[in-house]
């Protein structure tokens, strides 16, 4: 693997918690400012990006309701057998 | 009495059905097996309602059930995953890219994600499932897979590199995205 500067390891390091909301407003400054000079870092965050955007894309299907009635069933059989 | 416990059971945790079945899809890569995991992993989980602690995380309490189900009763009724070569996991892209931003990955068909993230390794799997499919916090993921933060993290950043390689390599071989003639 290729050694990293420091600052762009500890950007990559955080770009999930960038993603995920957890980081301080100056945190996200300087590691916009960095992503803004640097760009390996913004083409692995938009890669990232891309690929979580991706995953997402598949939908979540819900539980079926055939198995929501399944599963009530089955405790209220189990809960009478106790 | 034994009504009012399972009332108290299903208030807490029949919110996280749908949470609960497309885990087992994943795990289990079978409608009707994800069907019988959950079924199994509620049974469980109502017989251990006691033991769980008002006011504790019901939904990574469901998951550690479920996914012990899975260990001792189901994975061995699979395939064994493919195994992956550590050495062999892929570097971010670089400059000579020619898709360096991933714009490819919108792509790619439905099924071959789902077929990358079904030969991922089980630890593996578990984590991208629970992380980046379902948006479980780290704390979370960490408390149903009984590892600590660190070992979420670090299982993810694998994972998610394996993935991205067999996507790429995919792109590539269907001509998404011009070849760039190295192996994963």
């Amino acid at each position: 693997m290729t050694e990293l500067p420091y600052e762009c390891e500890a950007v990559l390091n955080q770009l999930d918690a960038l993603r995920r909301g957890e980081l301080t407003h100056d945190q996200i400054t300087t590691m916009k400012a960095h992503m803004e000079v640097c760009q390996r870092c913004l083409s692995v965050e938009r890669y990232e990006r891309a690929f979580l955007t991706r995953l997402k894309a598949m939908g979540s299907p819900p539980c079926p309701d055939a198995l929501r009635t399944k599963v009530s069933a089955a405790l209220a059989r189990s809960a009478h057998e106790a | 009495m034994a009504d009012t416990v399972t009332a108290q059971f299903e208030a807490e945790a029949l919110p996280h059905l749908d949470t609960l079945y497309r885990v087992a899809l994943r795990l289990t890569n079978e409608p009707a097996a994800a069907d019988d995991l959950v079924q199994d992993t509620m049974l469980r989980a109502l017989k251990a309602w006691k033991s769980f602690q008002t006011g504790s995380n019901a939904r990574a309490w469901l998951v550690t059930i479920l996914r012990n189900q899975f260990i001792s009763g189901w994975r061995t009724r699979k395939r064994q995953p493919t195994k992956v070569d550590m050495d062999a996991i892929p570097e971010p892209p670089d400059s000579g890219d020619p898709d360096p931003e991933g714009r490819f990955f919108s792509e790619i068909i439905d099924d071959e994600v789902i077929r990358a993230i079904n030969d991922l390794p089980d630890e593996f799997r578990e984590v991208v499932v629970l992380s980046d499919l379902e948006e479980l916090p780290y704390a979370e993921i960490a408390m149903a897979l009984d590892i600590p933060v660190g070992t979420v993290k670090s299982r993810l950043f694998r994972a998610r590199r394996i993935l991205q390689g067999r996507l790429r390599r995919y792109a590539e071989e269907t001509g998404i995205i011009p070849s760039t003639g190295e192996d994963e």
